[in-house]
């Protein structure tokens, strides 16, 4: 299987070859001797050229975050297999929601409605706990009901906007 | 000796200390009664007790701060006594009299020991009767800012400007010039009155560089009293305790048998029984000045419990129950080194923001020396409306040296999936040679650790653990798309992404 991964602003080309648990996985051509020696839902131990990796790949809209060692890392996959499934950016598309995660105010509004934004882009900045943290599209896509301003407090769960097509 | 009957224990706490006091309860015999709010249906505290009552919605104003629903929660229970912990009504001395008034057991001092204790301006001046040194300063309010430069002036700039009923690093100020008081004053006393009900202000000489070293006392409700020894709590954060150990690495025997006997002088002054903590400030030349008593159990408590082999919560219980003190001060020996970290569900890469999400994997570590007071489990949500610790991880070794170490290794081997936590903060500090040299103060982690690239937890570079988390994830992809198809319809293929987006409260 091909398939790129994106990490930050980098992306990479990755063949996954597969016999049994074992894996040989070029990345950006170079190889790489993966054993798979223990997977459950989300947790993979993983001897990568011998050495011994307890892995979290939480599976989210477009990629995975993995933490290797309780360090995190979001990787993007971008596959045309998975799209023709039903994942991917296929399964990523339509309304998507942006909701505040925790009751809280709102600081910054970064769009407008009816604006295209990129996956990724920061569209709102809620403050809450004391944290201000900048909610991100799920998708790349046009900003949709808008009806926050700053200033406002929100709930858990609000709908803050959508990006959709 | 006059004890009373203990049967069954109402914990009015939640989370790993809620756990600690249900496993003492269960070792002595004793029936636990848990209280949960709606955010802690699944809570393990609830899982391991042998009852639980459903005390109200998830904010703690409404539940864990709930006085007449815990004890209606009491009576229902024909629980006997109450164990507050830490944290919400622990030191609350109206639920301590309450409890006293329904004739249940509070599993901690009088209600007149907390009151005396939960006043700082009463504190010092209870302390300074008792003749236990007091950071210079005021030992009456401030009333007004004209008032406040003169006093700072006498004492000696910068001071702190400090809440009386604030405490456990909340309700301070700096101030280092005149100009600095009056603007200062007015902010910290509306702060008070918000925050504690309270604007009474008074100010303090600054400590430079001060070590927070700590005396734990033990007392029972026959007049006996000793001291367990001493931790060490500089590494703060903000002014919260992060990481603690026990002892502090400056102390001789000699020094903790003086901060000791000033410790037990301060208890004795205020007729304190069950468990307490007196707090010091420590300067660059060992002397040491009272800065407030904790009239409950510490969060810290384990790193006392490890270098003593006394277990402090039964020790509250039994106290509580009526018990004469059963050891001596001359009983109390101290073997090795112990260190406690504080794990918190937080992004210390994205200043420490609160992490809530569900634990999707744990792998606790285990082995020689460790133990893990721990609230959680695999599966488990963790809720944003308390405190983010999740479990405190305890290291004992014969010396700090290797106490370090062995954290380190636990450090390593502790897998919490789906949150992120300050686990790596932590290995960057243990790495530190400053701190491996025991060279902290209270500013420590603030002046050297603010700011930085954290951590690599071991051989690995920063590029390498990118490498390794593109490999898995491309593996992980592999399975998920290999998987047999699934028996959902058609039309709503159970694609992990789709899984993750139906899940996932908010997108990224």
């Amino acid at each position: 299987m091909k398939l790129q991964a994106r990490f930050r602003d980098r992306v990479h080309t990755v063949e996954v070859n597969r016999e049994g648990q074992r894996f040989t996985v070029l990345v950006d051509g170079v190889p790489h001797e993966l054993d798979l020696v223990f997977s459950d839902a989300s947790h993979d131990v993983l001897l990568i050229d011998n050495s011994c990796y307890d892995v979290v790949s939480v599976a989210r809209p477009g990629g995975y975050h993995v933490n290797v060692f309780n360090r995190f890392f979001d990787i993007d996959i971008l596959d045309h297999r998975s799209r023709a499934l039903g994942g991917g950016e296929t399964a990523a598309g339509g309304d998507r929601p942006v909701r505040a995660a925790m009751p809280g105010r709102i600081v910054k509004v970064l769009v407008e409605d009816g604006q295209e934004v990129a996956a990724g882009a920061g569209l709102v900045v809620l403050e809450a706990m004391k944290m201000q943290n900048e909610l991100r599209a799920p998708r790349a896509g046009r900003v949709r009901q808008l009806t926050v301003r700053p200033g406002q407090t929100v709930e858990a769960g609000q709908t803050l906007l959508v990006v959709g097509d | 000796m006059t004890t009373r009957a203990m049967r069954k224990v109402l914990i009015a706490n939640r989370g790993e200390i809620a756990v600690r006091i249900i496993r003492a309860c269960r070792e002595m015999g004793l029936r636990s009664v848990a209280v949960f709010s709606a955010a802690d249906r699944a809570a393990l505290h609830v899982r391991l007790a042998d009852e639980a009552y459903f005390i109200g919605p998830s904010p703690a104003s409404q539940s864990y701060l709930n006085v007449q629903a815990l004890l209606d929660v009491a009576a229902r229970s024909r629980a006997d006594a109450v164990a507050p912990g830490y944290g919400f009504l622990a030191e609350n001395e109206e639920f301590a009299q309450a409890c006293v008034d329904r004739g249940l057991i509070f599993v901690g001092p009088s209600p007149a020991a907390i009151r005396a204790m939960g006043d700082k301006i009463g504190s010092r001046n209870i302390a300074a009767a008792a003749g236990v040194p007091l950071v210079p300063g005021l030992r009456e309010r401030l009333n007004d800012a004209e008032e406040a430069v003169r006093r700072a002036e006498e004492i000696g700039f910068p001071v702190m400007l400090k809440a009386s009923a604030g405490g456990g690093g909340k309700g301070l100020r700096i101030a280092r010039s005149p100009a600095e008081v009056r603007e200062r004053l007015p902010l910290i006393r509306s702060e008070a009155a918000a925050s504690f009900g309270d604007d009474t202000v008074y100010l303090e000489k600054v400590i430079e560089r001060p070590r927070h070293v700590e005396i734990q006392v033990l007392g029972d409700e026959h007049g006996n009293l000793v001291h367990l020894g001493d931790r060490e709590c500089s590494l703060q954060r903000r002014h919260q305790k992060v990481a603690e150990e026990a002892p502090s690495p400056i102390m001789t025997p000699e020094l903790r048998a003086r901060m000791g006997e000033a410790a037990l002088r301060l208890a004795r002054a205020v007729g304190y029984s069950n468990a307490g903590t007196v707090e010091f400030l420590v300067d660059s030349d060992r002397n040491f000045y009272f800065l407030e008593m904790n009239t409950r159990l510490q969060v810290e408590h384990p790193v006392t419990e490890m270098v003593t082999g006394f277990d402090l919560v039964a020790a509250q219980l039994r106290i509580a129950a009526g018990e004469p003190l059963w050891l001596r001060q001359e009983d109390v020996t101290f073997t090795g080194h112990a260190i406690e970290c504080r794990i918190y569900a937080e992004d210390p890469d994205n200043g420490f923001a609160p992490c809530p999400g569900r634990i999707v994997s744990l792998h606790e570590p285990s082995g020689p020396g460790i133990r893990n007071d721990n609230g959680m489990y695999e599966g488990l949500e963790i809720s944003i409306f308390y405190d983010p610790l999740i479990s405190k991880l305890v290291a004992h070794a014969p010396t700090r040296a290797r106490a370090i170490d062995r954290m380190l290794r636990a450090l390593k081997e502790f897998k919490i999936g789906g949150i992120k936590t300050n686990i790596p903060y932590f290995m960057r500090i243990f790495a530190d040679p400053d701190f491996r040299a025991g060279a902290i103060d209270t500013s420590f982690l603030d002046r050297s650790f603010a700011d930085v690239e954290l951590a690599l937890p071991g051989e690995e570079t920063m590029e390498e653990l990118q490498r390794i988390a593109l490999l898995a994830a491309a593996v992980r992809h592999h399975l998920e798309l290999s998987q047999a198809p699934c028996a959902c319809p058609e039309v709503q293929r159970c694609s992990p992404w789709r899984m993750a987006g139906r899940r996932r409260l908010t997108g990224w």
